[in-house]
C-alpha cells in the first residue's frame, strides 16, 4: 500500500507493475540502491570539489525520477546539476546538496516501505483515484 | 537481422534505466537484447555487429555525438535510437545528421515511443533486405556472362568489350541488327557498374515522334505548350546518377541532335518552358541498327555528334553469323519456356537443328525465341521435329528453299500460292507473275493442279 502523500506517480507505479511482481520489486530496490550510491557520491565529490561529478551523477538520477514521477527529487536534482556545471559557489552547491540528500531519504525511505510490504500498489485505494 | 532476431544492444550507464529499457524490449519474443553500462564496454563489442542501438546519450566515458560516430563508422547500417534526458533541439538535429534514426527524452511514454522507433526500424530493415534481394536479382538476370549465351568468337569478343566497358563511364555505341540484344547488352553494362543502383532509363528514339521527343528527353514546365497540363521530368533528369540508353539513335530529328549534343557538352538541360538550368549526371549508352558514320556522310547525323558520342564500340553479330550458338540459345529458350509453362522437358532432333542453323534469322535471336517457343506448343513428343519448327510468313520462302527442291518444283509451288490466295482468278495471277495466263495453265496441268477459270 502506498503512502497517503507518496511522491511517486501511481501511474508509473502501475506501468512497472504490469512487468510482473519480480520485475516490479527488483525495479524498487534497483533505485534504492542507485539514489543511495548516487547521494553517496556527490557527497565525496562535493569534499573533492568535483563539480563535474555531482552535475553528471545528479543528471544520472534524474531519468528514474522523472519516469517515477517524483517531481520534487528530479527539480532538485536538475538545479543541482545546472549549478555544478558553471562557475559553481561552493555554498549554493552545498545547500542544493543537502536539500537534495533531504528529499532523497524520504523517497528512499517510501521505497524501502513499498518493497518491504512486498505489496502491489493499488490505484482503487489510492485518494484522488476514482 | 539475424536468423534468430532483431539484435538490440541498450547502451545506459543508469541501472534502473538500463533495467527498464531491456524489460521493455525484451518483451517481443523476436529481439534479442542486450545491454551495456559504458561506451567503452559497448564498442568493445561493436564487431557483434547489431541491428539496432539505444544509446544513452550522456555516458560516463564518451558523449552520444562520438558514440554515433564510430558506431556508423564501423557499420552505417546499424540503427542507432539516441535515449537524452535533455530536450536539446540543436543536439538532436546533429545526431540525426550523423545518421541517429531517433532522439527519445526519457519521458513517461517511452516505452511506447521507443517501441515504435524500434518498429519503424524493423520495418525499414526488411524493406532493405527485400531491396538488397531484388538487386541481386536484378544483377543476376543481367549477369551478361549468363545472359549472353554463345561460345562463338564473335559473341566472346562482345562480351569482352562490355567487361572493358564496366570499369569506366566511357560512352559505348552498341550496333547490331535489330534482335541481337543491345538493349540487354546495355542493360548488362549498367547493371554491373558503379551506377547500378541507380535507374537505368532506356528511350527508342524511333518510337516517340519527333515532335513529343524533345519533351521526353528535357521534360517541360506546366504550361510550355498546349497540352502540357502539368510539369513532368524528363528521362536525362529521371536517368540522375544512372545510364540513360538511346535506342535507335540513327533515327533522331537533326535539330533534336544539335540540342542532345549541346546537353552532353554542357551536363544540364532546361525544360520545355523554363528558363533555370538543371545539372545531370547521367551516362549515355547510345544504340543503332544503322551505320552512323554513313548518316554523317549523307547529312542526316551531325558530325558534331556522331564524335561526341563515339567512345567504345560494341558489334553484337546477327545470330547467322555466330554459328552453333543459335543450339545453346534454342535449347534455353524450350527449357526456359517449359519451366515457365510448367510442361514437360523437350529437346531438338538432329534435323531440327539442320534446319535451325542453315535459317538466316533477319530478326535474330528474338525470333529464335519466338520460333523455338511455337515450336514447344507445336511439337506433340518429348522431340521437337523439323516440322514443328515454323518460320515467319516474310521468311517463307527461306523455309521453303530448306526443302532443297528442284526450280521446277518451286515455280509450281508458287503458282499454286497465288491461285489460291486469288481465289484460282488466273488472269490476276498471270499479272502479278508477269507471266502469260496459258503458262499458267500449262504449269497447272502438269502439276494435276485443280483450277477452275472464271471467266
Amino acid at each position: 500500500m502506498m503512502q497517503e502523500n507518496s511522491r511517486f506517480d501511481i501511474e508509473a507505479l502501475n506501468e512497472l507493475r504490469e512487468g510482473g511482481e519480480e520485475y516490479y520489486f527488483e525495479m524498487l530496490e534497483t533505485l534504492t540502491l542507485s539514489l543511495s550510491e548516487g547521494l553517496e557520491e556527490m557527497r565525496e565529490a562535493f569534499q573533492q570539489k568535483n563539480w563535474q561529478r555531482i552535475g553528471d551523477r545528479a543528471h544520472g538520477m534524474r531519468g528514474p525520477c522523472g519516469h517515477l514521477g517524483i517531481d520534487s527529487l528530479w527539480h532538485l536534482l536538475n538545479k543541482l546539476e545546472e549549478k555544478s556545471n558553471e562557475n559553481p559557489d561552493p555554498d549554493e552547491v552545498e545547500k542544493l546538496l543537502k536539500k537534495t540528500e533531504d528529499e532523497a531519504s524520504l523517497v528512499i525511505q517510501e521505497l524501502v516501505e513499498m518493497s518491504s510490504k512486498k505489496e502491489f500498489p493499488n490505484i482503487d485505494s489510492e485518494p484522488g483515484n476514482t | 537481422m539475424s536468423s534468430t532476431g532483431i539484435r538490440i544492444q541498450i547502451v545506459e550507464d543508469n541501472e534502473w534505466y538500463n533495467k527498464l529499457l531491456v524489460h521493455h524490449t525484451s518483451l517481443n519474443p523476436d529481439y534479442v537484447v542486450k545491454s551495456f553500462h559504458s561506451a567503452t564496454e559497448f564498442l568493445d563489442q561493436l564487431s557483434s555487429n547489431p541491428d539496432i542501438v539505444t544509446l544513452d546519450y550522456r555516458l560516463p566515458d564518451l558523449n552520444g555525438v562520438e558514440v554515433l560516430s564510430r558506431i556508423k563508422k564501423y557499420n552505417p547500417d546499424i540503427q542507432v535510437i539516441i535515449i537524452s534526458e535533455q530536450p536539446d533541439v540543436a543536439t538532436a538535429l546533429e545526431l540525426l545528421k550523423l545518421g541517429a534514426f531517433d532522439y527519445l527524452l526519457k519521458e513517461k511514454d517511452i516505452r511506447n515511443k521507443l517501441l515504435n522507433a524500434i518498429q519503424n526500424i524493423v520495418k525499414t530493415i526488411e524493406l532493405r533486405r527485400q531491396v538488397g534481394i531484388l538487386e541481386k536479382e536484378v544483377k543476376k538476370k543481367y549477369d551478361y556472362s549468363r545472359l549472353i549465351i554463345g561460345e562463338s568468337e564473335p559473341i566472346m569478343r562482345v562480351r569482352n568489350l562490355i567487361e572493358k566497358a564496366l570499369s569506366t563511364n566511357i560512352n559505348v555505341v552498341i550496333t547490331g541488327e535489330t534482335g541481337t540484344g543491345k538493349e540487354l547488352v546495355a542493360k548488362s553494362i549498367h547493371f554491373h557498374s558503379s551506377r547500378a543502383t541507380n535507374p537505368f532509363v532506356a528511350v527508342n528514339v524511333a518510337a516517340i515522334p519527333s515532335e513529343l521527343l524533345e519533351s521526353e528527353l528535357f521534360g517541360h514546365e506546366k504550361g510550355a505548350f498546349t497540352g502540357a497540363a502539368a510539369r513532368r521530368i524528363g528521362k536525362f533528369e529521371e536517368a540522375d546518377g544512372g545510364t540513360l540508353f538511346l535506342d535507335e539513335i540513327g533515327e533522331m530529328d537533326v535539330s533534336l541532335q544539335a540540342k542532345l549534343l549541346r546537353v552532353l557538352q554542357e551536363k544540364e538541360v532546361t525544360r520545355i518552358g523554363a528558363t533555370g538550368k538543371i545539372k545531370i549526371n547521367c551516362r549515355i549508352l547510345v544504340a543503332t541498327n544503322r551505320n552512323l558514320r554513313e548518316l554523317v556522310q549523307q547529312g542526316k547525323f551531325r558530325e558534331d555528334l556522331y564524335y561526341r558520342l563515339l567512345g567504345l564500340p560494341i558489334e553484337i553479330p546477327p545470330l547467322r553469323d555466330r554459328g552453333t550458338d543459335i543450339f545453346l540459345l534454342a535449347e534455353k529458350f524450350i527449357k526456359d519456356f517449359c519451366t515457365e509453362n510448367g510442361m514437360q522437358q523437350k529437346t531438338l532432333s538432329f534435323e531440327s537443328e539442320k534446319k535451325l542453323l542453315s535459317f538466316s534469322f533477319p530478326g535474330n535471336v528474338r525470333e529464335l525465341k519466338a520460333v523455338t517457343e511455337l515450336a514447344v506448343v507445336l511439337s506433340d513428343t518429348a522431340e521437337i521435329r523439323p516440322g514443328d519448327i515454323r518460320f515467319s510468313s516474310d521468311d517463307a520462302i527461306a523455309d521453303a528453299l530448306q526443302e532443297e527442291l528442284s526450280l521446277r518444283e518451286y515455280e509450281l509451288r508458287i503458282v499454286h500460292t497465288f491461285m489460291k490466295k486469288y481465289s484460282n482468278d488466273v488472269k490476276i495471277v498471270a499479272s502479278k507473275l508477269k507471266i502469260g495466263a496459258a503458262t499458267i495453265y500449262r504449269m497447272l496441268k502438269e502439276s494435276n493442279g485443280m483450277t477452275r477459270e472464271k471467266e
